[in-house]
């Protein structure tokens, strides 16, 4: 394509999730790590990092 | 003997698996849809191929929900015969039954062509009247078959003789030539700890007879039932 600058590329998922707010934070990060593990990323293929915003 | 065929909306090989069985095999079946939960007392349940859920966010990951999979995950579990092909395979592995995974093969492109397997070993319940000594010609049709397991897992792999098929060349040797998707260490099949649950990406169901250009996956039939025989 003509992008000499380009030196890599790695792509990936991108998910946003809306929690119902009365969730303490806690209850919040055990879940969306359950989620995780148990559906959107593969442990021996990905990894993963989420972060919690309030709306 | 009985077997069951679990049915995932996008299964497509549900029926290729169906007439093996029943017209090359002679043997009874029973095509379980995916939201049931009886597996109606089978000797062994076969995972076919095709494209659950339209492989969305990775291939078998959606299907591992069901609910027939709990009834093959305790079925499993009380050392049933659970045989995964193509599509199948990846769901067993989404659903931890059968370590690692199933990445895009390596050209990034479908696969669908006749390769060669060499028989790693015939000491399981799905391989015991393969020959080891012959190239067994079986046809692969797959985007997603690139075997892949950390190097801890493969170790455990090797250790415990559960590679149980490998790409080979036509003369049988296992070569990174004959290796159609990246396959770690060319792996085409492996088994559980417990060997009673494989999974294999080339399909046995389509290759039950000569006019369909190879009778070769008539071995792993034939195993499954000298199994089972030998059981009762």
């Amino acid at each position: 394509m003509g992008y000499p600058a380009v030196q890599g590329v790695r792509m990936g998922k991108f998910t946003e999730m809306e929690l119902d707010g009365g969730l303490s934070e806690g209850d919040a990060k055990r879940q969306v790590n359950e989620i995780c593990d148990k559906l959107l990323a593969n442990p021996n293929i990905e990894s993963y990092r989420f972060t919690l915003e309030k709306k | 003997m009985r077997f069951s065929v679990t049915v995932f909306p996008g299964s497509n090989c549900d029926h290729d698996c169906e007439y093996v069985v029943r017209n090359v095999m002679g043997q009874p079946v029973e095509m379980v849809w995916h939201k049931e939960t009886d597996l109606r007392n089978p000797d062994c349940v076969i995972v076919p191929g095709g494209f659950s859920y339209g492989d969305y966010l990775r291939t078998g990951a959606i299907a591992r929900f069901s609910p027939v999979m709990k009834s093959v995950a305790d079925f499993a579990a009380k050392g049933g015969l659970v045989f995964g092909i193509c599509n199948g395979f990846q769901i067993l592995c989404e659903a931890g039954l059968l370590p690692g995974v199933l990445i895009r093969n390596k050209s990034l492109k479908f696969i669908c062509k006749n390769v060669y397997l060499k028989v790693e070993n015939n000491d399981s319940p799905f391989t015991n009247a393969c020959p080891t000594n012959k190239a067994l010609k079986i046809p692969i049709a797959h985007g997603e078959g690139n075997y892949f397991i950390d190097p801890a897992g493969l170790q455990k792999l090797q250790e415990n003789r559960q590679v149980l098929v490998r790409y080979c060349d036509a003369q049988g040797k296992v070569t990174e030539e004959a290796n159609p998707n990246g396959s770690l260490e060319n792996i085409a099949g492996i088994c559980n700890e417990k060997r009673n649950v494989f999974g294999m990406m080339p399909h046995p169901d389509r290759s039950g007879e000569d006019v369909l250009g190879s009778h070769d996956g008539k071995y792993f039939w034939e195993s499954i039932l000298s199994t089972v025989g030998a059981r009762k």
